[in-house]
């Protein structure tokens, strides 16, 4: 895996030192271009990590972007693009030839179309919203885990803010569950801000418990603002009483979150320790001295990219290592980790044209260098793999986490060059519940076949995504 | 849902992240400007941060407004400031709904009713009982006040617009912030219409908070603010530091000041300024005295006003190297001309860089000779061949990267006239003769000004609009008195 070769030795030196400082125990050894390197973040859990039931279902979905051309994933992971995930090869459905049915009647650029209806599986009606729940989010509220978050979402982006292309975990229309993109904040919202626990009738213990009733009163408070306000003897509108609504979930979120905290039952088990902080670093593209933390949200220009100076090598591996940090210390169970939006554009080193563009430029034959992008993309899911799969941490039913954990894996479109939303790529990976191995359809099946494919293996629901599309389940997958 | 009414402002949008943090620094003096850029980007739609439609919640904004809010309170003298309005700090009825009324009338931008108040009088009740201080209850009942729904939001009810809602819309129009206690007193007594309008007008617009509120305009009108998370490949520009991309936003934001504030010009003044104020790293960059400061570029082909500064042409620049003739073309036309250029076909190839004895104006021509192409490019191309001179960071260039000479030279339409330019300079006196620029400027501020992408309905208002402001000489401070005047300041809000 050459996704931790560029990091730079000092800032990689220093946390190391940080987590070494904490942690004493056995590290995970992740094997590199020659050199043994630390993972940064998994602490030595061992297996009592997750006390959760032996049965308990986890579902993620992970999101590139820009596309994957039909004849990278033709040869199966003999591709050179794909050549990252072979040795998941055994584990993973690669399912090719979907067509994305709910994309074309989107609102929007092609790449907001296509990304808008990734795991949902219905048109977005605007620029602003996707256009029904994820498959994510659907899971959590079938499963009801009894887990501190709902479906985490963790996002490496820089260039596409639209919010549609950018976001793939949704509570619904109207209601993104954006994902974090630093990778301290990330931390903060596994772990909280707070340190560590007071001993049982301390007085910390009890200056700890007094501040939580006064903070639940202000939560009242603005609970029951909220309330009134989306009553309809408010006197708002019933637009505004609907945005309203959406904020109102919103609060009452962190209020369950509150509750579960005073409860005792949410935040990691205590088993599963938190580890020191990570640099408050955000992802950046090509950068010189003096632009370190200002580029935190995307939104850059496309000045550079997964090339020699920007940083994502380095922050790839912490949000995808807090990620599965998350599913084993039973925080989450559902969620979403894109790596990349839709049509987003940074330049690899060496490569004068941004990878959108050259996904554009890009013809079936004629290799211009857009396969770069796609293979370091893979690079990275193929890092998020090895982490779930990581046979050192097994889980009380048995295999690892990534035999436990199904993982839908696509993108908004198929050929880039003309925004194709034929013949697109998909992979499942994990689970038990896929059959491994190579599938193509032939552009016959759609994504609400695979959603709905998905959806009732794993109990979410039987159908799933714009029925108007759904033609039968995909035959064999299961 | 049929096109908006006429001239309505599109009511019930949640803060931007810049207001919210406006409002801290105004009533509280705590600047989170870092913070909220924490926050989940408020996305652009049609060019602006403020429409109302994407301003949606999630759960990690609503988490980090409990944690913002949080902050707040633990930052300010809760004492201090209750003793300093002339309230008593200590429990008790009067106290605790007199500091309730006082700091939410503030936030909500309206007196709270009897429901409101009692709503957070609850937790000085909590706090009290758990013997903490009366400073701490008042600092939660700030984060309370603060995460709700009558402060994040901008909430009209339907019908008429009254006069604190007025206060409000003014408030956010002027300062891109909350209403401070004379407007609100100004709104309890009605005082909001005819000579009492007009002098409020002219106060907001001697305060600090209007200097502040059109830097945020232009942050989000030219993007500027993207200037601070742009970057460029050290081994090609090793002078582009942080520091420098935030002193380009500077002198962008030093044009406005100057045109508008200390020189009172036309606003199309910072199209053909012959002043700017730089840092000694851009003095550099320009071939100015070191020293930087206000400079005159009198005489200087290469530099006049705002399109030939680097920030505008460092963000203009999207490819981060060569010419970028296109998206300086588009830049202009989206934003200074207010033209609709449609987003390239997928299937056109990209434009190949520039080699050898064909520079991106050549491989243009070859582009434009196909209909197809031409039928957008012959708009956008000669809007951008003037700047063809400047690279990926706005320094002058005679030859391309690969040794080809570069001329800046073209020909805008204008009208029925072809008015041929042979730089920069001659291009902006040709570019100033279009009456579509301050057309284009009251389009765009009467947009973010609405929070909504305007349409047809909006025709006759921006029109309107467009006639005061050539009356009275293109000045950014009559705009925002005219539009203060105008239906817009009575029209009920329409939904986001």
């Amino acid at each position: 895996v050459s996704s931790v070769k560029g990091i730079p030795m000092d800032v990689r030196g220093r946390f190391r030192r940080d987590e070494d400082s904490v942690h004493t125990g056995r590290r995970r050894v992740l094997r590199g271009a020659g050199a043994a390197i630390a993972l940064p973040f998994l602490p030595p859990l061992g297996r009592r990590a997750i006390a959760a039931e032996a049965t308990a279902k986890r579902f993620v979905t992970f999101f590139f972007g820009n596309g994957m051309p039909p004849s990278y994933s033709a040869p199966g992971f003999e591709s050179p693009v794909l050549k990252p995930l072979a040795a998941f090869a055994p584990k993973i459905s690669l399912i090719r030839g979907i067509n994305n049915k709910s994309a074309p009647s989107g609102a929007g650029h092609p790449h907001a179309r296509g990304s808008s209806a990734f795991a949902i599986g219905y048109a977005n009606p605007s620029i602003e919203t996707a256009g029904q729940k994820s498959l994510d989010v659907a899971a959590y509220e079938a499963w009801k885990p009894p887990t501190a978050l709902s479906s985490l979402a963790a996002s490496l982006w820089w260039w596409s803010e639209d919010i549609v292309r950018n976001t793939h975990s949704w509570q619904g229309p109207g209601r993104p569950n954006p994902g974090i993109t630093r990778p301290l904040a990330l931390f903060q919202r596994l772990f909280g801000e707070a340190g560590p626990a007071a001993p049982a009738g301390s007085p910390e213990e009890a200056k700890l418990l007094r501040q939580r009733r006064m903070s639940r009163s202000v939560l009242d408070a603005v609970v029951d603002g909220y309330k009134s306000i989306t009553s309809e003897a408010s006197g708002y509108s019933p637009a505004v009483r609907a945005t309203l609504s959406n904020h109102f979930e919103a609060v009452r979120s962190l209020e369950r979150r509150a509750i579960a905290i005073e409860m005792g039952s949410a935040g990691a088990p205590a088993s599963c320790q938190a580890p020191k902080p990570p640099p408050d670093l955000a992802p950046q593209q090509t950068c010189s001295r003096g632009c370190d933390t200002k580029g935190s949200r995307g939104g850059h220009d496309a000045g550079g990219g997964a090339n020699k100076s920007s940083n994502w090598d380095e922050v790839w591996p912490l949000l995808s290592d807090l990620f599965v940090m998350a599913l084993r210390c039973d925080i989450a169970r559902t969620g979403n980790l894109t790596c990349t939006a839709a049509g987003d554009r940074y330049n690899f080193a060496g490569q004068g044209t941004n990878v959108h563009d050259l996904a554009h430029a890009w013809r079936p034959g004629g290799e211009n260098g857009f396969d770069q992008s796609v293979t370091w993309l893979m690079g990275r899911l193929a890092y998020f793999l090895k982490g779930m799969d990581d046979p050192a941490f097994t889980l009380p039913e048995g295999g690892t986490l990534l035999d436990n954990t199904p993982v839908l894996i696509g993108t908004e479109v198929g050929d880039p060059a003309p925004h194709s939303f034929s013949n697109l790529t998909f992979m499942l990976a994990g689970g038990k519940l896929f059959k491994p191995g190579a599938y193509d359809f032939g552009n016959k099946m759609s994504e609400v076949d695979l959603y709905s494919t998905v959806s009732r293996a794993l109990g979410i629901a039987d159908k799933f995504g714009d029925q108007r599309h759904f033609t039968d389940y995909l035959a064999g997958v299961v | 849902m049929g096109p908006p009414p006429a001239a309505a402002p599109a009511t019930g949008q949640r803060l931007t992240d810049r207001q919210y943090a406006n409002v801290l620094v105004d009533l509280f003096g705590v600047d989170v400007h870092d913070e909220v850029a924490k926050l989940p980007l408020d996305p652009k739609v049609e060019g602006f941060r403020n429409a109302a439609s994407a301003l949606l919640p999630s759960d990690l904004r609503i988490e980090g407004y409990a944690s913002l809010a949080q902050q707040v309170a633990g930052k300010v003298d809760w004492t201090k400031v209750s003793a300093g309005e002339g309230l008593c700090t200590d429990f008790g009825d009067a106290c605790e709904k007199g500091f309730v009324a006082k700091l939410g009338r503030r936030l909500f931008r309206r007196p709270l009713s009897d429901a409101q108040i009692a709503r957070f009088s609850r937790v000085f009740a909590v706090v009290k009982g758990e013997g903490e201080p009366f400073a701490t209850a008042a600092g939660l009942v700030a984060s309370a006040l603060l995460q709700s729904p009558e402060f994040l939001y901008r909430l009209e009810k339907p019908g008429k617009v009254d006069d604190f809602d007025l206060a409000s819309r003014l408030a956010f129009l002027f300062w891109n912030s909350v209403p401070d206690d004379a407007l609100l007193d100004a709104a309890e007594k009605g005082q909001l219409s005819g000579d009492a309008l007009t002098a409020q007008s002219k106060r907001l617009l001697g305060d600090a908070r209007a200097k502040r509120a059109l830097r945020d305009y232009v942050d989000d009108w030219l993007d500027a603010e993207r200037l601070l998370r742009t970057s460029r490949d050290p081994e090609l520009f090793p002078q582009f530091t942080g520091a420098l991309a935030s002193e380009m936003r500077e002198e962008i934001h030093q044009l406005f000041d100057r045109v508008v504030w200390k020189d009172q010009q036309s606003l199309l003044e910072v199209l053909r300024s012959d002043k700017t104020t730089v840092s000694p790293g851009l003095a550099a960059l320009y071939g100015l005295p070191a020293n930087g400061g206000e400079q005159s570029l009198a005489g200087m082909t290469a530099r006049q006003g705002l399109l030939t500064q680097a920030g505008i042409l460092t963000l203009t620049s999207v490819g981060g190297a060569g010419s970028s003739i296109v998206d300086r073309g588009v830049f202009l036309v989206r934003n200074f001309l207010c033209e609709e250029i449609p987003e390239p076909p997928s299937n056109v190839p990209e434009l190949p860089p520039a080699m050898k004895g064909q520079s991106e104006r050549d491989r243009l021509a070859q582009h434009r000779a196909d209909p197809a192409c031409g039928a957008c490019h012959n708009r956008i191309d000669p809007l951008g061949l003037a700047f063809e001179t400047y690279d990926a960071i706005g320094r002058f260039q005679a030859m391309d990267e690969t040794g080809n000479k570069l001329t800046g030279a073209g020909t805008l339409k204008v009208g029925n006239d072809e008015i041929p330019y042979s730089n920069a300079r001659e291009f902006i006196a040709a570019l100033s003769k279009s009456p579509a620029i301050a057309e284009c400027m009251v389009k765009k501020f009467a947009q973010y000004t609405f929070a909504r992408p305007l349409a047809s309905t909006d025709e006759a208002i921006v029109k309107d609009l467009g006639h005061k402001f050539a009356d009275a000489g293109h000045r950014y401070q009559d705009l925002l008195t005219s539009i203060a005047q105008s239906a817009w300041a009575r029209t009920a809000g329409v939904n986001p």
